[in-house]
């Protein structure tokens, strides 16, 4: 009988299109765990994925109250979505996450990025995503490789074992 | 209340059963290893299963099978991954880069690849479970 090989993962490229709490941590906690098994990584942030490298914006992420069913009240009852629209709930709500994830040693977003970046992980922005938004690069955190096209991003997905990833 | 307890009973029945199940595993997947002329026991993935068994010595040859050799900052940040893990403490990058030994760029470069995997198989420790 012919033993199947193992193919490892070589390469990933993490790509964070939204702002969210969730969504951009999806994103780190998978780059950071990628840099952590030795797998070349890259990210790459585009549309409201910007505000996780942006400096003004980063680390006041929120989640969303309203339009989002997987919201419970501390003790575990449903959230009245009515309830999420009410000024200041979603700050609220947004500073108790960061806080119950500060509790589990998760680092705030710009910590995380010097975490990657340490271990050689790459945080690239979108161009085009950039130039709608009005940013430049002063505008982004340091860890930030680069900004760049579509095409460019292409160019550094190849070789075998590699994996693109929309979260 | 005499259901409840009943409950407590089966439920215990059970753990003894998976302790025994576990325990049986273990032997049957256990190896031994020679790291410097000392047996130790080792796991499938190659980390030792005791780590009382732990001398400078085994971890010099773990880390050369691994391609590294030890220095006298390596071995300052063994002891401190051994006291972690001692005290049953979760093991993270993020905190050895806090630990005022390291930064976690340096600690990347100590350990090539996989740094806590590396570390913790030369500390003798178990494979951290850990996500950050």
């Amino acid at each position: 009988m012919e033993k199947e090989e193992k193919q490892p993962l070589k390469k990933i490229l993490l790509i964070c299109s939204k702002a969210s709490i969730e969504d951009v941590y999806a994103a780190l906690v998978m780059g950071n765990g990628a840099v952590m098994e030795g797998i070349e990584t890259k990210l790459f942030f585009t549309f409201f994925g910007l505000d996780a490298i942006t400096k003004k914006t980063m680390n006041k992420l929120h989640t969303a109250t309203t339009g989002n069913p997987g919201m419970r009240m501390p003790g575990g009852l449903p959230f009245p979505t009515i309830l999420g629209g009410l000024p200041g709930i979603e700050a609220g709500v947004s500073a108790m996450m960061r806080k119950q994830m500060d509790d589990l040693d998760i680092p705030p977003v710009d910590e995380f990025l010097e975490l990657i970046t340490a271990g050689g992980g790459e945080i690239y922005a979108c161009k085009l995503a950039m130039d709608m938004f009005k940013l430049t690069k002063e505008d982004l955190h340091d860890e930030v490789s680069d900004i760049i096209t579509v095409g460019e991003l292409y160019e550094m997905c190849d070789g075998p074992g590699t994996q693109i990833v929309f979260t | 209340m005499s259901s409840f307890n009943n409950d407590n009973h089966d439920n215990l029945i059970t753990m003894t059963t998976l302790i025994n199940t576990n325990q049986i595993l273990n032997i049957i997947i256990m190896a031994e290893k020679t790291y410097a002329g000392v047996s130790v026991g080792v796991n499938e993935e190659g980390y030792m299963t005791d780590a009382s068994q732990w001398t400078k010595e085994v971890g010099a040859a773990i880390a050369t099978d691994e391609g590294i050799e030890l220095t006298d900052k390596h071995y300052e940040l063994i002891e401190f991954v051994r006291t972690k893990v001692g005290n049953g403490e979760t093991l993270t990058i993020r905190g050895i880069g806090k630990s005022g030994i390291v930064n976690a760029k340096e600690f990347y470069a100590m350990f090539p690849g996989a740094p806590l995997k590396k570390a913790t198989k030369i500390s003798g420790v178990p494979k951290p479970s850990s996500c950050i």
